[in-house]
C-alpha cells in the first residue's frame, strides 16, 4: 500500500510529540493528587509544604494552630480549606498535607520540630531558639533564613508578624530584630 | 379660592403654566404676591423629586384621608406591594388597597418583614416599603441595622397614636422620641406632624432612601394624622430617577486609565455597586478589555459582581494574595476598601459612597461617582491612550497566566471537592455540587451562611447569565434569608429562589416567615445545612485554646439536644419537606423538592451537614435543667 512521503512525516510528527509529552508529564508529575499516590517523603515535603503553609494559610490563619490530627484528619482539613478559598495548587496539596501532619501530628509536641533542611547554619543563639519556636508555628523557617532585608524592613516585618499573632516579649522582640539584622540582612 | 389655587397649581406643577402665569393667577384671586411666590419656591422642591419641572410629567389631586393619600402616592411612585406586620391605626391605609395596583404581604415579625422588604428592594432594584404598628420598633431594628449596611433604599414605616397623646404622656406602647433607635440606621426619619404634608414627606422620604450610596428612611404616622380628610397632590414619580446619576470629571478618569496602563500588575476589587447599578456586563468588558485580575471584596458578600468562573477572577479577595505577584494598582469598583490592600500597590477607589472613599485607609485616586458611569468612562479613556493592537498584547499576555492560576484553583477545588464527594454528614461540597446539577442555570440564591458558606458557594456558577446571588446581608445580624428569600421571590416570581440557611441562623425568629412563605403559595426552596451548631462561633472563640479547648467542652455553640427536624416543622405551615442524611439520596430528594416548586410550592430540605474545625466532634453542651431545680415535686 503507497504511504505518502507527507502522511508518514505528520505521523512521526505526531509521535514524537507524543512522546515529548509523556515526558514532560513524567517529569513534572500529574497535577491531580489522589489519595493512593505516594505522599512524598517527610524530609522533602516538609520544608516545601512549610513554605506553602506560610503561603497560603496565613491569609486567614493568624493564631498558632492548635489542632493536631492523623495524615488522613489533615487531608480532610486541607481539602475543606480549598473548598473555601484557600489558594492552594494541585501540585501542592500533598506536600502541605505532609507538612501539617507531620508538624501537627497526633504525636507532636507543643513546640513545633526544628527545621528540616540540616543544610541551615542554625547555631544555638538565643535568637535561632525564639525564631525556632515562635516564627515556625505559623511558616517556615525559610521565609526568615531566605530572606534579605535592612533593619527597618526586619523590623517592620516583625511588628507585621505580631499583628498577626505571633508571641514575642518585649525583649525577644529584640532579640530577634538584633538576630535576623545581623544574619539576614542587606550586605 | 382653594379650587383655583388647586387648579394653578396642578397646571404649573404639570408644566401648563408659566412662572409669571401661576403669580398672576393666584394675585388674581387674592393671594399677596409674596405668598404666592413663597408658593411657587415651595412647589420647586417638590418639582425636584419629579425629576425636574414636570419632566415625569403627571400631577393627581387626590381627595380622601391622609393615609388613602399615602397609598396613592406609593401607587404612583411604582411601588406594588406594601409589607406589613399586624398593626392598629392604620385602617386608612389598608382601606385604599385595591390588589390590583398595589397589594399587601404579611409577615409575622416586623423583622422578618423589612428582611422581606429587603429583599423585594435588592431582587427588584425599586424601593422596598414597610408597615408596622408604633411597638414594632424594637423588632425591626436587627433587619434595619443589615438594610443599612447594604446601603438599600427602603422605607420602614410605623403606625402612632394620635398626637395629641404624644409628648411625655407616657401613653399606650408610646415614648416620646420614637424613632431615636433607628437614627443609626437611617438616612432620614421623620415624624409626621402635619396631615397636608403627609405624602409629600413621603415623597422626601424617597428621595433621601435613593440619594447615593442608598439607605433605609423611616417615618411615623399619628393615626389621627392618617384618618384626617386632605386635598393633596399626588406626584407620579420614578424613586430611582430622583437619584441623580453623576459622573467623575474627566480629569480623573483619565488619570484613572493612566495608572492602569502603566501597572505591571493590577486587579480590580468589585462590590455591590457594580451589580446595584446594573453594570454586571460592561465591569466583565472592562477587564477583558486588558484581562485584568478580578477580585471579589470579601467586605460586600451582597451579590457576585463578576461570573465566578470567568478565567480572569481570582475568587475573594483574601490577601496577602498569591497572584498576581507584586500587584502595583488595586482599582476598587464599588466596595469598600477596608481589607487590607498589597503592599506598595496604589489604590483607586471608585464609589458612590462618599463616607466609604477614604475611611479605612489612604487612597491614592478618589473617584466619587457611579459606578456604573466610570466603569464606561473608564473604558473609553483606555481606548483613547492604547490602540486596539497595544490592548491586545496586554491582554493575550495577561489573560494566559491569570487563566492558568485560575483553572489550578478550580482543578484544586474539584480535587477537594471529589475527596469529601461521599461523606456522611454530607459534605457542603457534595450539596453545592448536587445544587448545581438540579437547579436552573439563573436560579437565585439566597444564602445567609456562616464563614462555611464559599464551600458550597464555590461550586455554583454565579454572576452575569448564571445564577444570582443576594445574600448574604453586609450586616451579618442573623434573621435576615428567609424573609428576604420571600421579597426576593415576589420580585422575581419566574425565577428559581433558593434560600440557603444555617440550622443556627433559621432559628433566629425565621420560621414563623414559614407562615407567609405558605400563605403566599412562594416557591422556594428552603435549605437548611443542619450541623447541629454554630459552627462559626466555635471556631472563633475557641482558636485562642483557653479552658473550653483544653476540656473540649464548649459553652455557647451545640445546637442538638433538641435535634430539630425543621421538615417536619415545615408541615405545620402546609410546607411539604424532606430530611436527607445520606448524600446519595440528595439529587433525588432535589428533584422531588423543584417538582413541588414548579408545581407552585414551597419546599423545605434539611440537610446533616458535616461542622468543621475545632472541637467539631464534640456534642458536649452544658446541661441545665429547670424542672430538677423545683422543690416542689407534685
Amino acid at each position: 500500500m503507497f504511504i505518502s512521503f507527507r502522511y508518514r512525516i505528520k505521523t512521526l510528527l505526531v509521535g514524537i510529540i507524543f512522546l515529548l509529552g509523556l515526558a514532560l508529564i513524567g517529569i513534572q508529575g500529574v497535577g491531580i493528587a489522589s489519595p493512593s499516590r505516594p505522599i512524598p517523603s517527610q524530609s522533602d515535603g516538609v520544608s516545601e509544604g512549610g513554605k506553602i503553609f506560610g503561603q497560603a494559610c496565613i491569609q486567614c490563619h493568624t493564631r498558632p494552630i492548635l489542632q493536631r490530627k492523623t495524615e488522613e484528619g489533615w487531608r480532610d482539613t486541607v481539602y475543606s480549606m480549598i473548598s473555601r478559598g484557600a489558594q492552594v495548587m494541585p501540585n501542592e496539596i500533598d506536600p502541605l498535607i505532609s507538612y501539617l501532619s507531620h508538624q501537627y501530628g497526633p504525636d507532636s509536641s507543643s513546640q513545633p520540630a526544628e527545621a528540616a533542611d540540616g543544610n541551615i547554619a542554625v547555631s544555638e543563639e538565643l535568637g535561632q531558639k525564639i525564631i525556632s519556636r515562635v516564627c515556625t508555628q505559623c511558616h517556615a523557617i525559610e521565609v526568615v533564613t531566605e530572606s534579605r532585608k535592612s533593619e527597618v524592613e526586619w523590623q517592620e516585618t516583625i511588628n507585621r508578624m505580631i499583628m498577626y499573632g505571633a508571641v514575642l516579649t518585649a525583649d525577644e522582640k529584640s532579640v530577634v530584630e538584633s538576630y535576623v539584622t545581623e544574619h539576614f540582612g542587606i550586605q | 379660592m382653594n379650587k383655583t389655587i388647586y387648579r394653578t397649581l396642578e397646571r404649573y406643577l404639570s408644566n401648563r403654566t408659566s412662572r409669571r402665569d401661576f403669580i398672576q393667577s393666584l394675585t388674581a384671586v387674592g393671594v399677596t404676591t409674596l405668598a404666592a411666590e413663597s408658593l411657587l419656591a415651595s412647589l420647586n422642591i417638590e418639582l425636584e423629586a419629579d425629576e425636574g419641572r414636570g419632566a415625569d410629567g403627571q400631577v393627581e389631586m387626590f381627595e380622601g384621608t391622609a393615609g388613602a393619600a399615602l397609598v396613592e402616592q406609593l401607587k404612583a411612585a411604582g411601588v406594588k406591594y406594601i409589607f406589613h406586620t399586624n398593626t392598629t391605626g392604620i385602617a386608612t391605609m389598608m382601606d385604599q388597597v385595591d390588589q390590583d395596583k398595589i397589594n399587601v404581604i404579611m409577615v409575622t415579625h416586623e423583622g422578618q418583614a423589612v428582611s422581606a422588604a429587603e429583599g423585594y428592594a435588592l431582587a427588584s432594584n425599586t424601593l422596598g416599603f414597610f408597615v408596622g404598628s408604633k411597638v414594632g420598633v424594637g423588632n425591626s431594628i436587627s433587619n434595619l441595622y443589615n438594610a443599612w449596611k447594604d446601603h438599600t433604599p427602603m422605607i420602614v414605616s410605623f403606625g402612632r397614636q394620635g398626637l395629641k397623646s404624644q409628648g411625655g404622656q407616657d401613653g399606650f406602647e408610646e415614648w416620646d422620641d420614637h424613632l431615636e433607635p433607628t437614627r443609626s440606621f437611617t438616612a432620614w426619619n421623620w415624624s409626621c406632624v402635619d396631615a397636608e404634608t403627609m405624602p409629600k414627606t413621603l415623597r422626601r422620604a424617597m428621595k433621601f432612601a435613593f440619594t447615593p450610596p442608598g439607605a433605609p428612611v423611616t417615618l411615623d404616622f399619628p393615626g389621627d394624622l392618617l384618618n384626617k380628610k386632605i386635598n393633596s397632590p399626588i406626584l407620579k414619580l420614578n424613586p430611582k430617577s430622583a437619584r441623580p446619576l453623576f459622573r467623575a470629571s474627566s480629569a480623573r478618569i483619565e488619570k484613572a486609565a493612566e495608572l492602569l496602563v502603566e501597572a505591571n500588575s493590577p486587579i480590580f476589587i468589585v462590590g455591590s455597586e457594580i451589580t446595584r447599578g446594573g453594570a454586571t456586563k460592561e465591569i466583565i468588558a472592562l477587564a477583558e478589555k486588558l484581562s485584568v485580575p478580578v477580585a471579589q471584596d470579601r467586605r460586600s458578600p451582597l451579590f457576585s459582581d463578576f461570573p465566578t468562573h470567568h478565567p480572569l477572577f481570582l475568587s475573594e479577595y483574601s490577601p496577602p494574595v498569591r497572584f498576581p505577584e507584586n500587584i502595583d494598582l488595586v482599582i476598587n469598583l464599588g466596595a469598600s476598601a477596608s481589607q487590607e490592600m498589597p503592599k506598595g500597590a496604589r489604590l483607586v477607589h471608585a464609589s458612590s459612597d462618599a463616607d466609604g472613599i477614604g475611611k479605612h485607609r489612604p487612597t491614592d485616586l478618589p473617584i466619587l461617582a457611579h459606578v456604573s458611569a466610570t466603569i464606561a468612562d473608564l473604558s473609553d479613556a483606555l481606548d483613547g491612550i492604547l490602540t486596539k493592537d497595544r490592548q491586545q498584547r496586554i491582554r493575550s499576555e495577561r489573560l494566559e497566566k491569570t487563566s492558568a492560576y485560575t483553572r489550578q484553583l478550580e482543578q484544586a477545588r474539584q480535587i477537594a471537592l471529589r475527596g469529601r464527594f461521599d461523606q456522611t454528614p454530607i459534605s457542603w461540597e457534595r450539596v453545592g455540587y448536587e445544587l448545581e446539577q438540579a437547579l436552573d442555570k439563573d436560579a437565585v440564591l439566597v444564602p445567609e451562611l456562616g464563614s462555611q458558606d464559599y464551600k458550597l458557594l464555590h461550586y455554583l456558577r454565579q454572576g452575569e447569565g448564571q445564577k444570582h446571588r443576594i445574600g448574604r446581608t453586609a450586616g451579618s445580624a442573623l434573621g435576615w434569608g428567609v424573609g428576604a428569600a420571600l421579597g426576593v421571590q415576589l420580585a422575581l416570581p419566574d425565577r428559581q429562589v433558593v434560600a440557603i440557611q444555617g440550622d443556627g441562623g433559621f432559628m433566629f425568629g425565621q420560621s414563623e416567615t414559614l407562615w407567609s412563605i405558605s400563605r403566599y403559595d412562594a416557591p422556594l426552596l428552603v435549605i437548611i445545612m443542619n450541623n447541629h451548631s454554630y459552627n462559626e462561633t466555635r471556631n472563633r472563640n475557641l482558636t485562642r485554646g483557653g479552658r473550653q479547648f483544653e476540656t473540649g467542652q464548649d459553652m455557647t455553640s451545640y445546637l442538638g439536644a433538641p435535634d430539630i427536624d425543621f421538615a417536619k416543622m415545615a408541615s405545620a405551615y402546609d410546607i411539604q419537606g424532606a430530611k436527607v442524611s445520606d448524600p446519595n439520596q440528595l439529587a433525588p430528594t432535589l428533584q422531588r423538592a423543584i417538582k413541588t416548586m414548579r408545581d407552585g410550592r414551597p419546599f423545605v430540605l434539611d440537610l446533616e451537614v458535616a461542622r468543621d474545625g475545632i472541637l467539631s466532634e464534640s456534642d458536649w453542651y452544658p446541661r441545665h435543667s429547670i424542672a430538677e431545680l423545683r422543690k416542689k415535686k407534685s
